[in-house]
């Protein structure tokens, strides 16, 4: 048990390190970034309580294969001041926990489509809404480990 | 006092703007309130084309759904996540579905914008998560904007793009594949 409340209920049962930078320049913003399953790759994504969905880079579908059967065209999203248009999938990914128990969830997620000359500079995100509005989570930025559990 | 786009308003809307995704094939050259139905659905256009969220929820809090056909929720789903509404999506998607439990593209709205859910919760850990994260923290300058793919933090291969790192690889199972930001 990882984290518990006072009357020894558990708050979170599996932790994991996460990166607080996403490229090498020191002077970047801090992120909380953490690996996340998705099907039988792993991946990273920046957690952004403040966004919805699982927002995956628009290349993953060229790496995994995306079930369209369930699949959802079209949604905007605005994306740090810029807008995208894409697809929502409901996709199982997993909170893989170092110490613990690894949490497995089934997510709403935004792939975002880029018409000709529209680039990509971001990383994924794990949003609130659609992603981690269920799953109790916490950090620990003096040992960058990231807590989680389910409610 | 709500205030909905004027006809002026929307005549100055840019043909970008006015042919946004989901509702292009369906919507008219120029948006006009006067045109309503009495319905509602012409607010929540006009909302959702120019992306204004609060006069969309303003909109949808004035129909009363209780009696919608199933085409209606449809479009007002789409036509949220256009003008990202998308708690507001969810629940239409939702009460759609429980209204009209047999429309097909409603059952699958539900099932894409329900709520995430725990599908289980004791699963073993993955002592590979921390090797990646060393790789990365120690090798990621090396190979910005490449995509890489690395096992228990070790680097298999890296390309420009994710379908060509794909193509260097004979499976992608259980590796950790990530544009270097």
């Amino acid at each position: 048990m990882v984290l518990q409340f006072a009357d020894g209920r558990p708050f979170a049962l599996g932790a994991c390190p996460y990166w607080d930078q996403l490229s090498p320049d020191p002077a970047e913003t801090p992120r909380i970034v953490v690996a996340i399953w998705i099907g039988d790759s792993q991946t990273q994504a920046v957690v952004d309580t403040g966004g919805v969905y699982l927002v995956c880079d628009p290349e993953i579908p060229d790496l995994l294969d995306l079930d369209s059967s369930v699949r959802l065209g079209v949604a905007t999203l605005v994306i740090r001041g810029h807008r995208y248009v894409g697809d929502l999938h409901k996709l199982t990914i997993t909170l893989p926990a170092e110490e613990g128990e690894s949490l497995e969830l089934e997510v709403t997620a935004f792939v975002p489509s880029l018409d000709p000359g529209q680039e990509w500079r971001f990383p994924s995100f794990l949003g609130l809404q659609g992603c981690l509005e269920f799953v109790r989570f916490a950090i620990d930025p003096g040992a960058n480990v990231f807590y989680f559990g389910r409610l | 006092m709500i205030h909905f786009p004027q006809r002026e308003d929307i005549r100055l809307l840019s043909p970008a703007i006015a042919t946004e995704p989901s509702e292009t094939s369906v919507l008219p050259q120029a948006l006009d309130v006067t045109q309503d139905r009495g319905d509602g659905m012409a607010a929540l256009q006009i909302a959702a084309e120019t992306g204004d969220e609060m006069a969309f929820l303003q909109a949808a809090g004035e129909i009363d759904w209780s009696h919608r056909p199933a085409a209606d929720f449809a479009r007002a789903v789409r036509l949220a996540l256009a003008a990202g509404a998308h708690l507001l999506a969810r629940n239409l998607a939702d009460q759609g579905h429980r209204l009209h439990p047999h429309h097909e593209e409603l059952a699958k709205m539900a099932r894409i914008l329900a709520p995430p859910r725990v599908v289980r919760a004791n699963l073993p850990p993955d002592p590979s998560v921390r090797a990646n994260l060393e790789w990365m923290r120690a090798h990621a300058a090396e190979y910005r904007g490449r995509w890489v793919a690395l096992k228990a933090g070790v680097l298999l291969t890296s390309a420009p793009t994710a379908r060509e790192l794909k193509d260097q690889l004979s499976s992608t199972d259980g590796l950790f594949l990530t544009r270097v930001i």
